[in-house]
């Protein structure tokens, strides 16, 4: 219950800044930064530079990702931008185009 | 209270313009622009400096900004609200602050019985009277907007 969450046909264009684990299943065009989890569903868009604890990708992610600790692009996922992060998982069949900066 | 498939944490806030087709639940922080055709809750802890649409707007926390609802704005015991309110049918509960120009687009049913009654006088002896309710609506707005300082002192 604590989650923001971001439904199907909701398109927010601007930023999110927050304290709590935020799920998109629509449309995101801006920011999004949260010092917990973030998980871009199946049919999520994201358009927007990604800053969160952790980030799980399922739909599209266009823009930079920044964790605190891992980032996971789903088999679904698709993702175009720099990744940074100390943990990264592309699963097979994700689809993804970018630089990835795994820090020391 | 109905679950929303979209729901704005208390320590989420959302700068910026949200759309949709949906309800929102909102717990936190919203400031810019929201319209959607489902309802609008804004909890009791939640604020939003927004302009908003929405088919219903439940306010049970801080709204400064315009709200238009196509259906009802319930305004709550415990709810500040600044800004024009404009929807179909308008509630307020016992308690709640209201700054702004309140209107009621839809209930003519109301409105006919005391045109009856009254329906000679409006026309033309009531003028001192009631101009002052019609001639006010483009200044309240900014009468609103002044009111807001005080209500954000609390």
């Amino acid at each position: 219950m604590a989650n923001t969450t971001i439904g199907n046909s909701i398109v927010i264009e601007g930023e999110i800044t927050s304290q709590e684990a935020i799920v998109v299943q629509g449309t995101v065009k801006g920011k999004i930064e949260t010092s917990q989890s973030v998980f871009v569903e199946n049919s999520a868009t994201v358009e927007a530079d990604v800053t969160g604890e952790s980030v799980e990708v399922s739909g599209s992610v266009t823009g930079n990702i920044d964790a605190q600790t891992r980032v996971e692009i789903k088999a679904e996922g698709s993702m175009v931008g720099d990744v940074k992060s100390p943990r990264i998982l592309i699963a097979d069949g994700a689809r993804y185009k970018g630089s990835i900066d795994m820090g020391q | 209270m109905a679950k929303s498939a979209t729901t704005i944490a208390a320590g989420t806030v959302i700068r910026g313009r949200i759309h949709g087709e949906e309800s929102i639940e909102l717990l936190g922080r919203v400031e810019g622009h929201v319209e959607i055709s489902g309802s609008l809750t804004v909890d009791a802890k939640a604020r939003a400096d927004a302009e908003i649409q929405a088919a219903s707007v439940f306010i049970d926390g801080i709204v400064v900004g315009n709200v238009t609802a196509e259906d009802t704005i319930h305004v709550t015991g415990k709810a500040i609200a600044a800004g024009d309110l404009t929807a179909a049918k308008i509630i307020v509960d016992d308690g709640a602050r209201i700054r702004g120009f309140v209107k009621m687009t839809g209930a003519p049913k109301t409105r006919q019985k005391p045109s009856t009654t009254r329906a000679t006088a409006p026309a033309a002896t009531v003028p001192p009277a009631a101009p002052d309710q019609d001639e006010d609506e483009p200044e309240l707005p900014s009468s609103a907007s002044k009111r807001r300082v005080s209500v954000k002192k609390r």
